[in-house]
């Protein structure tokens, strides 16, 4: 039955698969093709300037995060509008627990996330075989790819939940939790507890916290 | 007077406000039973009244906060000037335990003659008003050789914050014990170093101009001596630089209009050097720069914080002792860790890497922490079954 559900979630999810994973694969190699020459002409460096190359990379770690969390939320929505369109008749009609066919639904979801993983790591590897490495510098392509894998699995688990617990009204959710959010910083602000407003942040951004894999900067090359 | 009276809020203005919040609560009903012209002039002559009590009230604070100098507290034998007029009591005492914690943090460190760097700071608490609108935070400041350092504290005060700002300040007083080290760093040292700092000098090196940061960067210890010596003119050009590095020191020194007399020859040969890599052309442009220290001051400030931590509880003795004028830097810093030059050398810079190391997260701990978030997040999920 996962098979015929992978398959299925596969059918309806593969245009925008195939089109996050030529980003991906992009990214990289387009960042240092077009982000870098002129910097280092005008700066007089070769490729072995360990600044230049860390400069012509900078913009990688931002763009493939996006692409990690709006992949992984277009991807984690598509079936459940599929599903929802049919007021989850097919879903329903299974002989299984729904626990269960929503762990599979799931399941099936995640592992396509590998695609666009797979496809940024072999982006960053021909990007890389164009770089005169410095001896100061090392590369990460292994771990870059890991993380943005990683930050996919979050942002697509995250979309998920809101839409199977939540339904059509998932937005509407998400917008009074930002709302009531941005109060309470404001209000804890304003009443000189800043305090608790930076340990909220700490919960959030400090590992093991659920953003803690943003908190940091993505660098595909570093020293 | 007690610190608990002088902490005491103004009866005269706190009276006059309750006697107003009476008014109100008792003209409230009536103005409302009252025409509407009535009832906007009673309005407006409330918030007059309420306006001249809170002029009143500032006042009063104003003048007692005149008659009322600011509190000495002691704290681990050290002094602490507290404005007690705005800060709690309860404020107070917390303050003192961070300065209780701080110096015997640096006693544990550094021994009894580091004491002698906070008797030499001069330290005031008072209400800042900055942090928040409603609510006020208490502010902490090193008042020492008339420069004001100070942080912001949110109430309730942490201790551990006032610990770690003593620690952090009192390295400010180290050139008073070693004049030679005032002139070396050429900032304040933290003696509360984080790996931060390491881990910011590790990149500074590796991502220098200079060759000789990069080179000290991969472990080359007379690499490092060089990046961590003063220097000026030719000496600083052989110093640091290699040829190699010419065509970018010309562009930053262009860029920053560090070239003594630049003329149509000099550009020839920078745009020479820089173009067409020639080499002549770049040695002729160099003699034109005025070279500068292309290092921060946190590098050789890590060293002074690395040599202290070596040296450990007789590292200030040991500064006392070999701080006469006319000691070299390194050669100083070596006898306060109680190490040769190059020990010395090498700790740093294998400090600078590991901190650097350690900077990177691992992906195993991440993957474990996704792990478990997206489990939380799938159970959450199948909980509700559409109806």
């Amino acid at each position: 039955m996962f098979e015929q559900i992978f398959r299925t979630n596969l059918k309806w999810t593969r245009v925008t698969l195939a089109t996050f994973a030529v980003a991906a694969f992009l990214i990289p190699v387009m960042a240092w093709r077009f982000g870098s020459p002129s910097y280092a002409v005008a700066a007089g460096m070769n490729t072995a300037d360990a600044r230049f190359v860390m400069a012509g990379f900078a913009p990688v770690g931002f763009f493939v995060s996006v692409i990690a969390v709006l992949g992984a939320f277009v991807l984690a929505v598509q079936p459940w509008n599929m599903d929802a369109a049919s007021r989850h008749v097919y879903a329903l009609s299974l002989p299984v627990p729904w626990r269960r066919y929503v762990a599979m639904r799931y399941a099936a979801g995640a592992l396509t996330l590998g695609v666009p993983a797979v496809a940024l790591w072999l982006g960053s590897l021909l990007a890389l075989a164009m770089v005169q490495m410095p001896p100061t510098l090392r590369a990460y392509p292994g771990a870059f790819a890991v993380r943005f894998l990683l930050a996919s699995l979050l942002a697509y688990s995250g979309t998920f939940a809101l839409q199977y617990v939540f339904g059509r009204r998932a937005a509407m959710v998400v917008l009074l939790g930002l709302l009531a959010l941005v109060t309470v910083i404001l209000g804890l602000e304003l009443s000189g507890s800043g305090a608790r407003v930076a340990a909220i942040g700490r919960f959030l951004l400090d590992w093991p916290g659920p953003l803690s894999l943003f908190a940091n900067t993505w660098r595909l090359v570093d020293v | 007077m007690s610190d608990r009276a002088r902490t005491t809020t103004p009866r005269g203005p706190v009276f006059v406000r309750t006697a107003l919040l009476a008014l109100c609560v008792l003209a409230a009903p009536r103005a409302h039973a009252q025409d509407v012209p009535r009832s906007a002039a009673l309005r407006s002559e409330i918030a007059r009244l309420g306006g001249e009590a809170a002029a009143a009230f500032r006042v009063v604070d104003s003048l007692r906060r005149i008659e009322a100098p600011a509190a000495i507290v002691t704290a681990g034998g050290r002094t602490l000037r507290v404005d007690t007029m705005t800060i709690a009591a309860t404020e107070v005492e917390r303050l003192r335990e961070g300065f209780e914690l701080g110096a015997t943090r640096l006693r544990e460190r550094f021994g009894d003659a580091a004491m002698l760097l906070v008797d030499t700071t001069t330290w005031h608490a008072y209400t800042g008003s900055y942090r928040g609108v409603l609510g006020r935070s208490v502010t902490l400041q090193d008042r020492t050789l008339g420069v004001a350092r100070q942080i912001s504290l949110s109430r309730p005060v942490d201790p551990e914050r006032v610990a770690e700002f003593v620690l952090d300040r009192v390295g400010a007083n180290l050139p008073q014990l070693a004049p030679t080290l005032g002139r070396y760093v050429g900032q304040d040292v933290s003696l509360d170093p984080t790996p931060e700092l390491f881990e910011i000098a590790g990149r500074e090196l590796a991502l220098s101009t200079a060759s000789a940061a990069r080179r000290c960067a991969l472990g080359a210890v007379l690499a490092c001596r060089a990046v961590l010596s003063h220097a000026a003119g030719p000496e600083a050009l052989a110093l640091w630089y290699e040829p190699s590095d010419y065509p970018v020191l010309l562009n930053h020194a262009v860029s920053r209009g560090a070239v003594g007399g630049a003329d149509s020859l000099f550009y020839a040969d920078h745009d020479a050097c820089t173009e067409e890599r020639d080499a002549a052309a770049c040695e002729r442009a160099v003699q034109r720069v005025n070279i500068q220290q292309p290092f921060s001051t946190n590098l050789r400030a890590t060293l002074v914080q690395h040599a202290l931590e070596q040296g450990g509880r007789d590292a200030i003795d040991r500064l006392q002792s070999a701080s006469a004028e006319g000691t070299a830097a390194i050669p100083l810093l070596a006898h306060v860790a109680g190490t040769s030059e190059d020990s010395l050398l090498i700790g740093w810079q294998q400090r600078t890497s590991a901190a650097l190391a350690a900077s990177r997260t691992g992906e195993a701990p991440l993957a474990l922490s996704t792990a478990f978030w997206c489990g939380l997040l799938l159970v959450g999920a199948a909980l509700r079954r559409p109806a």
